[in-house]
């Protein structure tokens, strides 16, 4: 089996980049989970067909179905595959990213979570329009409220067609225009390219906000869309699997050549720390540090 | 005539073809439609289900 499984549906312009750039590491890749294969479940066992199912060192999570990438990175995790992923970001929805940001008080929209048609209209009044509804599925795009009568038609269509699904969902105050708006990607906890049409430069203030918060979020790769205020630079939203095929690098390496030196890290052996001769061993920190779970990142 | 996958950048050639016919990606897989055919070019297929408020 191939020492990097990339968790994906599919192999997009995304996958192919960054299976080349694994190989250009001289690290052998494959897609993940193999197509058709059921994945087992807790410690291996043979599979029916009798062979040992084939299991990758570490794994990248690619896939754009945040359900099906939750239940994958649930049982490599199981199976003492580590991941790279998005964290908090990868394993849960727009509301424990909000939770998890606003716990490290890392500055954001005023937001509500809103359970019913009534309480979006509600968040929408007392915060004033334009306003943004995000639902909770990170992979579902955010829908933009300009007006009252557009808020009434979202937020009426998506409780009535969409269930509880649906009706839940953050409302966000305002609406940030494009041009104020900046994708920065972060890999290993470092800003490593941007997608944006602001005229400008990006200021450092807002790299360092977008490093604070895949921080934050446990995330080893991840998306940080950051919108800018007259306040300042607030996270406006995350992407747990982001495109990048229009990225421009910030450092000497792309993006897809970042994630694989990310993985070219984690695949370097653990050495055991010396201990020196005179003192009593720390065997509660060499065991935390010395076994691969410490490799495990997502949330 | 080439047309190229804008899900995986495979290019390959199509033909035979009418507007609105969804065809896959022999790269890729992924269902694709058709949107011109002179020239061909091709966006991703709508999703099954109805896309609700987005
Ligand atoms: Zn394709």
């Amino acid at each position: 089996m191939a020492t990097v499984g990339v968790l994906c549906a599919r192999g997009r312009v995304e996958e192919k980049a960054l299976m080349a750039a694994l190989a250009e590491a001289g690290i052998v890749s494959a897609l993940f989970p193999p197509t058709d294969e059921p994945l087992p479940v807790g410690p291996l066992f043979p599979m029916a067909s009798g062979r040992s199912f084939p299991v990758p060192q570490i794994v990248v999570d690619r896939h754009p179905d945040r359900q099906i990438a939750r239940a994958v990175l649930a049982t490599c995790r199981a199976l003492d595959v580590p991941g790279l992923c998005a964290g908090i970001a990868a394993a849960g929805d727009r509301l424990d990213v909000a939770s998890a940001l606003a716990a490290k008080g890392l500055p954001r929209p005023e937001t509500a979570l809103c359970t019913s048609e009534n309480a979006g209209l509600a968040a929408v009044a007392a915060m004033g329009l334009p306003a943004t509804v995000l639902p909770l599925d990170l992979k579902s795009q955010p829908i933009d409220l300009p007006d009252i009568d557009t808020a009434e038609a979202v937020l009426e269509h998506r409780s009535v067609l969409g269930g509880s699904e649906g009706s839940l969902g953050l409302v966000q105050a305002g609406t940030p225009p494009p041009e104020n708006v900046v994708t920065i990607f972060v890999i290993d906890g470092v800003a490593t390219a941007l997608e944006t049409s602001m005229a400008m430069g990006v200021s450092v203030e807002v790299l360092r906000l977008a490093e604070q918060t895949a921080r934050a979020l446990f995330a080893d790769v991840i998306a940080v869309v950051i919108a800018l205020t007259p306040s300042g630079p607030i996270v406006w939203d995350v992407r747990p699997v982001p495109e990048f095929r229009h990225a421009q690098a910030l450092t000497e390496l792309s993006v897809p050549q970042a994630i694989a030196q990310a993985v070219q890290h984690r695949l370097e052996p653990v050495s055991a720390p010396r201990l020196p001769s005179d003192s009593t061993p720390d065997w509660t920190n060499l065991v935390t540090q010395g076994t691969r779970r410490d490799l495990v990142i997502s949330a | 005539m080439n047309v190229t996958c804008p899900e995986c950048g495979a290019e390959w050639e199509l033909s035979g073809v009418e507007q609105g016919e969804i065809v896959t990606c022999p790269d890729c897989g992924v269902d694709l439609e058709v949107l011109t055919t002179n020239p061909a070019t091709v966006g991703l297929a709508p999703e099954e289900g109805e896309d609700w408020g987005e």
